[in-house]
């Protein structure tokens, strides 16, 4: 499966509900301040991601998934 | 009537507090909106107890109804386990112990007034919010054990299962002030043909497996931080002072709310698979899901469009209960039976209907069981009736038995040695 900003936009929308542009993602973008989503809606992101990758995401690397950039990086080691 | 070796439940009972405790009353101490709280938990409001309701009390009368809704009198019951943590109240003995006592069952006397205790074995089995699940299945193992080793076939086993959550609860603390509550339920547990020699309390016959179908139960020793609570001893060497002394900090419950959701949601709906496979049934079976009431969102998430969006004071709307996490809270260990407890009394449930209970918490662990029920139907009461007399629900045994327990208390504290 590709990884890209592309898939995390469309994860987030489907988590989300709102029309978020995929122009408007850039690398750096933070989930819960730029983006807007809640502590809940995070979660139900990594859930997402756990099931379109097919990976097992640990608790102690949920931290280090803040932004769509360091999301992308981590799919790529793990897929 | 033949049950073909059935186990099953065949009285329920609950105790949940009168007081509720609405967001707006929580919003404050909190420094946040109602509105934010409801939007987080799904919560309106959440039951705690006041001095008198501890969790012994509330554990006791819950036994005492189930013993009640099961035809039988205490003198009759042969085992107890008891899924109640203790959170900071009586660590030793096991609070089963406390549950038996406040139930009158080593006092019990003939009619003519001679003694006749029960002193059935008591203990616990504690799992946090799947505690349930785990002494039910004990239950079901002593049932078996009794049926094998002792050829007995009459074992009736009381289950309790709640917990006093605002014992440990930090009321500034967020992750845990809004979600949890008090409450416990209960429910007796036997061998179905023995049970249906007693009138009005098995009606289905054996053309399909009923009683208890299936468990799946599990447990993740490695999340354990997730949600916990520290009691304030800690060891010492002789000489040493006891690291209690002083110490007046509660020891509060914590959780990691946002990895808890992700577990849960994972961990319900692949067990929910797992005990339906074991029975041999699909989703397609179930008639209701009496969930644990952890939280709205996780079980929105689990169970998706089978809960309606806008959710009304009733509960016929939907397979999925979902009433006990937005009226009363997450009791922890308590609102498995609690639910149905419920669903039994307010007339929900008849012979032959399939119900799955799934339940998750601290350890992490997390289980299922599914039960075809075989109890005849009760009359059928409106929901917000029934909940509304269940609220003006008075009963007087609470005062003594509150009593006793204070009496087991000083003589408690009339045992030797510093304190």
């Amino acid at each position: 499966m590709d990884v890209s900003t592309a898939v995390i936009c469309e994860l987030l929308r489907a988590v989300t509900e709102k029309d978020i542009h995929e122009e408007d993602v850039i690398s750096e973008s933070r989930y819960l301040e730029d983006l807007g989503l809640t502590s809940i809606q995070l979660v139900d992101l990594v859930m997402a991601i756990e099931e379109r990758f097919n990976v097992e995401i640990e608790d102690v690397d949920l931290a280090k998934l803040r932004t769509v950039g360091q999301t992308v990086d981590y799919l790529k080691q793990k897929t | 009537m033949k049950a073909n070796g059935a186990i099953g439940i065949t009285g329920t009972g609950s105790y949940v507090p009168r007081t509720p405790v609405t967001n707006e009353q929580l919003a404050s101490v909190l420094d946040t909106e109602a509105e934010a709280i409801y939007r987080v938990t799904g919560i309106e409001q959440r039951r705690i107890r006041d001095e008198r309701e501890n969790v012994y009390v509330m554990g006791a009368l819950a036994g005492l109804r189930a013993i009640e809704d099961a035809h039988l009198r205490p003198d009759q019951i042969d085992a107890i386990y008891c899924a109640i943590d203790p959170l900071g109240e009586v660590s030793v003995p096991a609070a089963a112990n406390l549950v038996q006592y406040l139930m009158g069952m080593p006092l019990l006397q003939t009619k003519e007034g001679g003694k006749a205790p029960n002193y059935c074995p008591s203990c616990d089995v504690v799992a946090g919010c799947c505690g349930p699940l785990f002494a039910l299945e004990a239950a079901v193992g002593r049932i078996l054990t009794d049926r094998h080793l002792r050829n007995k076939r009459d074992t009736k086993v009381l289950v309790v299962a709640g917990d006093s959550m605002s014992n440990v609860v930090n009321w500034r603390d967020r992750e845990t002030a809004m979600v949890f509550a008090d409450g416990a339920g209960a429910v007796v547990v036997e061998d179905l043909e023995a049970a249906s020699s007693r009138e009005g309390v098995v009606a289905l016959d054996a053309s399909r497996p009923m009683g208890v179908l299936s468990i799946d139960v599990a447990s993740d020793g490695d999340k354990a931080d997730l949600i916990h609570q520290f009691s304030q001893n800690r060891a010492t060497q002789p000489g040493e002072p006891s690291r209690c002394e002083g110490v007046t900090k509660r020891r509060f419950v914590h959780m990691k709310g946002a990895e808890v959701y992700r577990h849960a949601v994972r961990r319900l709906t692949a067990s929910l698979k797992a005990a339906m496979a074991q029975a041999g049934i699909t989703d397609k079976d179930i008639d209701h899901y009496l969930p644990h009431q952890a939280n709205l969102q996780i079980l929105r998430k689990v169970f998706g469009d089978a809960i309606p969006k806008q959710l009304d004071r009733q509960v016929d709307g939907s397979k999925v209960y979902t009433w006990g996490i937005v009226w009363e809270g997450n009791c922890s260990a308590g609102t498995l039976f609690v639910a149905l407890d419920q669903y039994n009394r307010s007339g929900r449930l008849s012979p032959g209907m399939t119900l799955a209970m799934p339940t998750f918490g601290a350890g992490l662990a997390w289980g299922t069981v599914v039960l075809r029920w075989h109890k005849p139907a009760k009359p059928k009461i409106d929901w917000e009736t029934f909940q509304t007399d269940r609220d003006r629900e008075h009963d007087p045994r609470a005062e003594a038995m509150y009593a006793q327990y204070l009496d087991m208390v000083s003589r408690m504290e009339a045992a030797p040695g510093p304190r």
